[in-house]
């Protein structure tokens, strides 16, 4: 699985800053209704950088992400709404709660990997969901928790479908992103690399493998588990359906398409899956008759970008990146010429 | 002062002996040879002081007081033992510098997580892993292929960027599994001298398991001769090799002595 993952060069970005400063001005020009698209995007992000820490940076190959975001979602739920106790520390909260339960699926990875960590990761996704259809008088199971759509910080109130919102959700996504890239670069980083690439040579270079393997599973539903809270904030409601395996795949899907292994990659894998089905209405919209059912357009583009990417573009749209960069940084100075392929481990 | 003394090492697998209750003691600062055919039990004992294994008898004392046995497999680079491989255990998809820098692990402690928490401070600390991982490439003789994927390099330069990543842990004894195995004569004479270099310059005791008696006669102090398990003959290299039973091992000559 090693030889598809990517990682961000050491040099500056000059990109960043103008980025930051657009996505503060975007809703200036955004509607309503794309502010809370704009929302569940960066719920998204949270999202796919928490399944990166796991899955591209220390390589354990995880189904189980919607258990841990439906974890987050019902725990700040019951914490807020149930139990009366502040919006941020429910958040925190829940970010606990999910890392205790990763627990119960990070200690068996010592001896489980690849496709058999994956399968049991995905029978905890039906474990959760049964859990929570359950316990009905917990979570009103399939009729659906209702969740305040207001986060109240103690000095400033948001409503999800207003703008303060937007900037609430993108200063933790930034927030996040940044300390993933720190994190990458730190003793911590290199500990979940290196046992991604070899169990064997990690251990005998002084890793504790146990410890770091639970430390990724941890720090990764943590924050999967904020991303769930946040996603109950926006969406107001939220059932088990919500939660299932689908959601798992999406996610997995985001870090293919975006670049496994890279933070950027999870973010911009991230936002294209996310505004998907968007662009499919909007291609509806432009060249199909009106009321068109696209239902089954729309699976049918989805599936057809998970096959393009793995076959064509392992590395994401990240990883091409990284490549056409290097093509003009080399510029008129390169192996091989226009109209071949650069071969994608050169732009390192 | 012994830096590890074997005592009634035991490790079989499934009924197959592997290691025979053996016994021997390695000086500190010296370089010593463990020498046998195929099978012999050679990588098994380092596995067994890595604690990649686990034997069923016997001690293996690492400076005079710590049971090795009695430690988990990670905390041993951090008592100060470093390891290579036969069958090269590198991280083939990141670069040379990177590989070396995971070597440097058991020296960082967890806390100097917390201490740089401030993106000056961490970048500081980053340098300062970039800059020791530099000085190991320099010592080898490899800085100018810092850059490049480990996969994308040729095996003599795997290997050394294996014994980079050991050496970056700062160890005090050092296993090489193997380290001329697969080169030519030029890279192997090379590894001669580099390994002369390592026990004076950073004063590691070195054990080391070879196929080529041409270096390990040159460079060991001592040798240790393996045959199924058991050892047959421990002594200096010209003794060892002169002995009728170790040439019997080696070459299955009929002595008439």
């Amino acid at each position: 699985m090693s030889d598809r993952m990517i990682k961000e060069d050491d040099e500056q970005k000059w990109w960043i800053a103008p980025l930051i400063l657009s996505v503060y001005f975007l809703p200036l020009i955004l509607g309503e209704y794309y502010i809370y698209l704009m929302n569940l995007v960066g719920v998204a992000i949270i999202g796919s950088v928490a399944l990166d820490i796991l899955c591209g940076f220390c390589g354990q190959l995880s189904l189980g992400h919607a258990a841990f975001i439906g974890i987050g979602a019902y725990s700040y739920g019951i914490l807020h709404m149930t139990m009366h106790i502040g919006c941020v520390l429910s958040l925190l909260l829940a970010g606990l709660v999910g890392a205790l339960v990763s627990l119960l699926i990070g200690v068996p990875s010592l001896r489980l990997k690849g496709l058999y960590l994956a399968i049991m990761s995905m029978g905890f996704v039906f474990i959760v969901d049964e859990t929570i259809r359950y316990f009905r008088g917990w979570t009103n199971g399939v009729e659906g928790f209702r969740v305040s759509r207001i986060i109240d910080l103690g000095f400033v109130e948001f409503n999800s479908g207003k703008v303060g919102f937007y900037y609430f959700i993108y200063t933790l996504v930034i927030l996040i992103v940044m300390a993933s890239r720190f994190l990458l670069d730190s003793k911590l980083g290199r500990a979940f690399t290196s046992i991604r690439d070899s169990d064997t040579a990690a251990e005998v270079s002084g890793i504790n493998l146990l410890f770091y393997k639970v430390l990724a599973f941890a720090i990764s539903s943590f924050i999967a588990s904020i991303a769930g809270g946040l996603m109950a904030i926006i969406v107001g409601t939220i059932t088990p359906e919500d939660f299932n395996i689908w959601l798992s795949i999406n996610y997995l899907v985001m870090l293919v398409v975006g670049g496994m292994g890279a933070v950027y990659g999870a973010v911009i894998g991230a936002a294209a899956i996310a505004l998907l089905p968007e662009c499919i209405t909007g291609v509806r919209d432009a060249f199909l008759p009106p009321g068109t059912n696209i239902a089954v357009l729309q699976y049918l583009i989805y599936g057809l970008i998970i096959l393009v990417f793995i076959v064509f573009e392992p590395h994401g749209i990240y990883g091409r990146w990284l490549v056409i960069k290097n093509y003009f940084k080399k510029f008129p100075f390169n192996e091989k010429r226009i109209g071949r392929v650069v071969w994608i481990l050169r732009w390192r | 002062m012994h830096i590890l003394d074997v005592e009634e090492l035991f490790i079989s697998f499934r009924g197959l002996v592997a290691l025979n209750g053996i016994n021997f003691s390695v000086e500190e600062g010296e370089i010593f040879g463990l020498i046998g055919t195929n099978g012999s039990g050679k990588s098994t004992f380092f596995n067994c002081v890595n604690r990649l294994y686990k034997p069923q008898k016997g001690r293996i004392i690492y400076k005079g007081k710590i049971n090795l046995l009695k430690q988990r497999s990670h905390r041993i680079p951090e008592l100060g033992i470093a390891r290579t491989f036969q069958n090269l255990e590198l991280f083939y998809y990141t670069k040379a510098l990177e590989n070396i820098m995971v070597g440097l692990h058991p020296r960082l402690k967890v806390r100097r997580l917390f201490k740089h928490l401030s993106p000056r401070a961490f970048n500081a600390a980053w340098e300062w892993d970039r800059n020791e991982a530099f000085r190991i490439l320099d010592f080898l003789g490899i800085t100018r292929f810092h850059g490049r994927l480990v996969s994308s390099l040729p095996y003599g330069l795997q290997k050394l960027i294996e014994l980079g990543r050991a050496l970056a842990a700062r160890p005090d004894l050092l296993l090489l599994d193997e380290p001329s195995a697969g080169m030519n004569e030029q890279e192997s004479r090379e590894i001669a001298r580099l390994i002369k270099s390592i026990r004076e310059d950073y004063g590691t005791t070195v054990l080391l398991v070879e196929h080529d008696m041409s270096l390990v006669q040159s460079i060991c102090d001592s040798l240790c001769v393996l045959d199924s398990g058991n050892i047959i003959k421990i002594g200096k290299p010209d003794e060892v090799t002169k002995d009728p039973e170790v040439l019997k091992v080696f070459l299955g000559e009929e002595t008439d002595a």
